[in-house]
């Protein structure tokens, strides 16, 4: 199974609507907390994972995209699997990108080309 | 729910440089239990293990927001011939194993999920506050 070095398929999410969902000790309920500014949600797929399963984890209404923003859709998305990157766009209806190392680093800074919103 | 174990594994994780340092927690185990989960848990309880089926402990994907603090592990779950059917998923462990290994984390979810047929699946994303 997986190591520290294995390779993984990395999904970038541009996250205009980032939010942290925290359940404060000895509350029922989980809070969505929104987080300012133009976020970056990385996603590192488990091993393995067929395009269309990992496709499942990341737009699933209880997978990652949910639990990682209010936003209906990312504002862009970019990945090291460019079969997955281009079903993800086209399955959100939004701008592809080439994947960057830095875009955790910069908080997912927009580009120019980036569309306004 | 952060166990006590938990604690000691975060603490590897962050700080040991002396090659003892524990895995990362990447793997999701569901059970039928629907106890609430005690800090001193070690396992989780009834872990579903049958061999060859679809509801083994297996690892899931990670997620990250930039200056969250909080990360996510998702994973789908599909039952097939193998597993015994029907069942109640109520809790699930992350662990840092494919089988035995550190529990860090336990909780029941929010909903139980009742997979009675083979091709049932459940997607369950477990949201681990690091802060």
């Amino acid at each position: 199974m997986g190591t520290e070095t294995e390779d993984r398929t990395v999904v970038y999410l541009g996250n205009r609507k980032a939010v942290e969902v925290i359940t404060e000790p000895g509350a029922d309920q989980a809070v969505r907390r929104p987080l300012p500014g133009k976020l970056c949600t990385t996603i590192v797929l488990a091993p393995g994972l067929k395009l269309m399963e990992a496709a499942n984890d990341i737009t699933h209404h209880r997978g990652v995209w949910t639990a990682h923003s209010d936003a209906e859709a990312p504002a862009w998305v970019a990945s090291t699997d460019p079969a997955l990157a281009q079903l993800l766009a086209d399955h959100y209806g939004c701008q592809l990108r080439e994947p960057e190392p830095d875009h955790q680093a910069s908080g997912g800074m927009p580009t120019a080309d980036e569309p306004e919103e | 729910m952060l166990t006590t174990a938990g604690k000691d594994f975060v603490a590897s994780a962050l700080g040991d440089s002396s090659g003892a340092r524990e895995a990362a927690a990447t793997y999701i185990a569901l059970t039928a239990n629907a106890t609430a989960p005690s800090a001193s848990d070690t396992t989780l309880t009834a872990e579903i293990a049958t061999g060859g089926g679809g509801l083994i402990r297996a690892v899931a994907t990670y997620a990250h927001t930039g200056g969250a603090s909080t990360y996510t592990l998702t994973k789908t779950f599909t039952a097939n011939g193998s597993d015994s059917l029907p069942v109640t998923i109520a809790k699930i462990g992350v662990l840092n194993a494919s089988s035995g290994g550190k529990m860090p984390w336990e909780s029941l979810l929010s909903t139980t999920a009742v997979l009675s047929a083979v091709g049932d699946a459940l997607t369950c994303t477990e949201t681990i506050t690091i802060s």
